[in-house]
């Protein structure tokens, strides 16, 4: 007994060195296994009060689960595979790290995007940012306004796979069917989820190059309303694409601060960010 | 995955829900958004949190994480809403576009409330969006709370120092485990924390303060640093914390915040945001300089 008390007592005090040696260490850095950059650059265009708060939460949520970590950027700056050069003085020392923390696309493993309108991006970033989605297999996801965003660059439809066009209906309640339960993004969902959005209307797209996997039910829209051009009721909420070698979702919903808070429309996006960075098929 | 991010993020929220029904028993939680349902009258204050690191070389991997938590300390406690902006197109009090026209909607100098500043280095402002800037403190009486890097930007902006009331020089002994000396703890961002308590991080060495000026809240116990040739002040006077008027406004300042973990710290994160509360003018609390004495506080 008491050579077993020693003993405890022994490894009492070891643990107890132990806590004391972790809390002076300094505290190693998590090491996610991905990258997301959240992009919203909104210097060009309206700026929805929920941007903000959607960038916040799709960084907790990788953070949270340890999926992947983020960097928030509401500039450009990011969007190229060059490396980026300042001007004389105004960047710190490079010292034994170097450029630390500089990254690029070459860093990120997939880009959420919520930028709006014609963002600036020169040549060589368009060129980056496709060729980071074709090219490299990196993954896409994008929310709301993001297809308000290059409507004067038509490969960036291409890459999307649709464009905005009005939201007829304003902030309404609507329906959305989810027409793919077995995709990841909408396995959590109801067959019918009742949403209250901004709905938009989505134009230039096409069927045979987008997976629909969730749509509005016209039935619950007025298609009488003056912006509503689609005569068919085909108005996509949400879908999947592949853009070359990597994967690409979207869909409309996103407008407000607190749809950010819906666990429905959080987990949409969590996990369509898992199924664009590859963790899950 | 989903369902720990959940549990998290739900204990997480009942953790800021009492810290903020603890810290202000008086102010009733404002109403929730309303599920959505379409823009309402701003009823509460709006805080830009504004870190443009384009021009740094050391770009700190925390900065999205700090921001986030901002945000979200915000959002959770219904103190304020935030906007989140790594550019500084909106440092004016009417921002323009990239192609000059006028902002459409988002953070202007005109319609927030504070700004929580993490840039660093030089950022490209011109000449009237620092007049705004200045302004935005001075005479609107805004408030303005900055962390870490903050003090490594401005360099060769004078009255950038004026309002901030330092500049960076250097981080000695890089990330390492200090003792804190809490100078003040009837404030209220340093009213929760401990006399003196141990914590890593970088410490960043200020120059070109004034005890005149500032009123320094946390410092760092140097008496208990290993000895290092970078420390440039020999009388141990490190301040890490401190508070200030500029004009009609309310400045904080902290060093913490190196690594993202560092803004999980319920101490850190809580000092933020109730610095962030003083500035807005939701509590009050004592910014009179007072001179150092090292004896004091032990």
């Amino acid at each position: 007994m008491r050579a077993r008390a020693g003993i405890a007592s022994i490894a009492v005090l070891a643990s107890v060195a132990t806590l004391a040696a972790a809390m002076q260490a300094p505290r190693r850095p998590r090491v996610f296994p991905k990258h997301v950059l959240a992009w919203a650059d909104v210097r060009s265009g309206y700026q929805h009060d929920s941007i903000s708060h959607a960038v916040a939460t799709i960084e907790r949520l990788g953070r949270e689960s340890g999926a992947y970590d983020t960097v928030i950027r509401t500039d450009s700056q990011l969007i190229t595979k060059h490396p980026i050069t300042f001007p004389a003085g105004t960047g710190i020392a490079a010292g034994a790290g170097g450029d630390f923390n500089v990254h690029t696309l070459t860093y990120f493993d997939a880009i959420f995007f919520f930028g709006v309108r014609e963002v600036e991006l020169n040549a060589d970033q368009r060129a980056d940012l496709l060729s980071f989605v074709r090219d490299d297999g990196k993954g896409f996801v994008a929310a709301h306004a993001a297809a308000t965003a290059f409507f004067s660059w038509p490969e960036f439809g291409e890459l999307l796979g649709g464009r905005f066009d009005e939201h007829p209906w304003n902030i309404a309640d609507g329906t959305v069917v989810v027409d793919d339960p077995s995709f990841p993004a909408m396995k959590h969902l109801p067959a019918r989820w009742p949403v209250h959005d901004e709905l938009y209307q989505l134009k230039s797209f096409s069927r045979d190059k987008i997976h629909v996997v969730a749509h509005l039910d016209p039935a619950g829209l007025d298609l009488k309303a003056p912006l509503v051009h689609r005569r068919d009721g085909d108005f996509p909420a949400a879908w999947s694409k592949t853009y070359g070698r990597g994967r690409v979702f979207y869909s409309i919903l996103g407008h407000e601060a607190d749809d950010w808070d819906d666990r429905l429309l959080q987990t949409m996006y969590f996990e369509a960010l898992r199924w664009s960075l590859g963790q899950v098929d | 995955m989903t369902n720990t991010g959940a549990m998290l993020g739900g204990s997480i929220a009942m953790v800021f829900l009492a810290l903020w029904t603890g810290s202000s028993a008086d102010q009733q939680p404002p109403p929730g958004r309303g599920g959505g349902r379409g823009a309402a009258v701003r009823q509460r204050k709006a805080v830009l949190a504004w870190a443009d690191t384009r021009n740094g070389i050391a770009q700190h991997d925390s900065v999205s994480h700090a921001l986030a938590v901002i945000e979200r300390l915000g959002y959770e406690s219904g103190a304020y809403d935030t906007y989140i902006r790594t550019d500084s197109n909106i440092i004016a009090k009417q921002p323009l576009m990239t192609d000059g026209k006028p902002a459409s909607g988002g953070p202007s100098l005109s319609n927030v409330d504070a700004i929580f500043f993490l840039g660093h280095r030089e950022i490209q402002l011109d000449a009237r969006q620092k007049a705004d800037l200045l302004s935005f403190v001075k005479d609107d009486g805004k408030g303005f709370v900055a962390g870490h890097t903050a003090t490594t930007a401005f360099a060769s902006w004078p009255e950038f120092g004026e309002l901030l009331g330092a500049r960076y020089d250097g981080h000695p002994w890089n990330t390492a485990y200090g003792t804190v000396i809490n100078e003040d703890p009837s404030f209220p961002a340093t009213k929760p924390l401990p006399a003196a308590f141990n914590i890593t991080e970088e410490f960043y060495q200020a120059s070109e303060f004034s005890r005149d000026k500032i009123r320094v809240l946390l410092r760092l116990d140097v008496s208990k640093m290993p000895p290092n040739p970078e420390l440039h002040r020999t009388d141990g006077d490190f301040p890490l914390a401190w508070a200030k008027t500029y004009g009609k406004g309310r400045v904080f300042y902290a060093a913490f915040g190196h690594a993202a973990g560092a803004w999980d710290n319920p101490d850190i994160y809580r000092m933020y945001f109730e610095a962030l509360k003083w500035s807005l003018g939701m509590t009050e609390g004592d910014a009179t300089p007072r001179p150092f004495t090292p004896s004091d506080h032990r």
